[in-house]
């Protein structure tokens, strides 16, 4: 990452899609969320979804107020965003997921990462798309960033270092 | 003696106290059945305190009508509960905003973990322990529980990075360990010296001590230990931990046996929970006056 970068934060449930040239948009410590990070190399366009619960049923007036806080919604509301940017099919899309952390459970009582993996490729399949690289689950954090310049994503953790999606 | 416990004890002794009216407050809430006068009286007698109370209560996030010129008001408009949380909050606020430097973490994150932490323990509290009493002090003590980590962090700023992370490994991801493993002692048993060293009441100084290990604490603080050991959990869960050693420490079996679960635990009341700590979280972080959400 350059300090000449301009970086936009998407916080819980929020949504971002860019073209501005040197931007980076990047999620913070990223536990039992996910960050679901589009690319479309044609329209030169990026953009990050920061999904913290798995489906939108539980709560429609948050999902309607905060679409990026679902899978489900979440992941319509980014396709829909990328139409603004003459993004008209998904094939134009390359999708990477990372995030989705389990805690160290041992009975899985509070594994919301996973179903957030799980409801995350279903609202991709419904879309006839699927995730060509994933970092997900384990016990630990992650930050993800993706450069709009040029569509890389990247990935670190404590403790672990950094390393590309 | 270790030298880090020599050191630990030695930067105990230096912590500023805690204001007489903070204190009484704590004492309060652990109290249960405190009387509104006595809150009221409290507050009042701490002048910055209950200035910084009434701008919050001022603020236009509370669309309040007419303006609230007194603590006495305030309790009748908000309630006891309401003010004695935010008397606690305002009271701590400078205390929280301590750097965790070693800890690699940002200036605001032990304030946000304790924010996020004290009000999901209180409504775990509530909703999946049935125990509507001991709901203040879950809020309080969720609030005050990684204190220890003003002194962890100081101890691990002076270790390179490398003995850090192979501690780390060597524990299995387990940061409590690891802590043990570097310095014969770790953020709990330091938060429940400062505790006593605080005069704070003994459910706090317990839960501070066990706040990752409910199976270990004596049984009549056993259950508000559960609360805000999930509390925590959820907490990192949501992004709001203290970065080094988020996710880092396991749930505690025990917990299975204090929590109730209905028969849509997985795909409503456990994700529903979580968005229910999440708003009330978020709107919490904009009446202590931060935007909240984008770094999160």
């Amino acid at each position: 990452m350059q300090r000449d970068q301009k970086k936009q934060i998407v916080g819980l449930g929020g949504i971002h899609v860019s073209r501005s040239p040197g931007e980076i948009i990047k999620t913070m410590a990223l536990g039992s969320c996910i960050g679901v990070v589009m690319v479309a190399p044609k329209q030169r366009a990026v953009g990050m979804a920061h999904i913290v619960l798995p489906e939108s049923k539980i709560d429609m007036d948050r999902a309607r107020e905060v679409p990026g806080y679902f899978a489900d919604s979440g992941i319509q509301a980014l396709l829909e965003e990328f139409r603004k940017f003459d993004v008209k099919s998904n094939r134009d899309l390359v999708v990477k997921l990372a995030g989705g952390a389990t805690v160290m459970d041992a009975n899985r009582t509070f594994d919301i990462g996973k179903r957030n993996v799980l409801a995350c490729r279903k609202a991709l399949w419904r879309n006839h798309m699927a995730a060509i690289a994933e970092d997900v689950g384990g016990n630990f954090s992650r930050t993800v960033w993706v450069e709009v310049n040029t569509g890389r994503v990247f990935v670190t953790s404590p403790g672990r270092g950094r390393w590309e999606l | 003696m270790s030298r880090y416990k020599v050191k630990a004890i030695k930067h105990i002794k230096s912590m500023p106290p805690l204001s007489r009216a903070t204190l009484g407050i704590t004492r309060m809430i652990a109290d249960e059945n405190y009387n509104i006068a006595d809150l009221v009286r409290l507050i009042e007698t701490d002048i910055t305190l209950a200035g910084r109370c009434l701008q919050s209560i001022n603020s236009p996030l509370y669309g309040l009508k007419s303006r609230v010129e007194t603590i006495n008001r305030a309790v009748v408009l908000l309630g006891a509960r309401n003010i004695a949380a935010m008397a606690l909050q305002t009271g701590l606020s400078t205390v929280f905003k301590m750097n965790l430097e070693g800890y690699d973490s940002d200036q605001e994150d032990l304030w946000r973990n304790g924010l996020r932490t004290a009000i999901a323990s209180r409504k775990i509290m509530i909703e999946l322990m049935d125990d509507k009493k001991l709901a203040d002090t879950a809020y309080a003590t969720g609030l005050m529980h990684d204190i220890g980590k003003v002194v962890t962090a100081e101890f691990l700023r002076e270790k390179s990075k490398q003995f850090v992370e192979s501690a780390y490994i060597e524990n299995e991801g387990n940061f409590l360990a690891a802590e043990d493993a570097l310095f014969g002692i770790n953020h709990t048993v330091i938060g429940e010296h400062i505790a006593k060293n605080w005069h704070l009441p003994e459910s706090f100084a317990a839960v501070m001590r066990y706040h990752h290990t409910p199976s270990e604490a004596p049984e009549e603080y056993r259950s508000l230990a559960v609360s805000v050991h999930l509390g925590d959990t959820f907490s990192m869960m949501a992004g709001t931990g203290t970065y080094l050693d988020s996710m880092d420490y396991p749930v505690d079996p025990i917990v299975d046996h204090y929590i109730k679960r209905d028969a849509a635990w997985n795909t409503i009341t456990f994700p529903k929970l979580l968005l229910d700590i999440d708003k009330e979280y978020q709107d919490a972080l904009q009446l202590s006056g931060e935007s909240g959400g984008s770094d999160v």
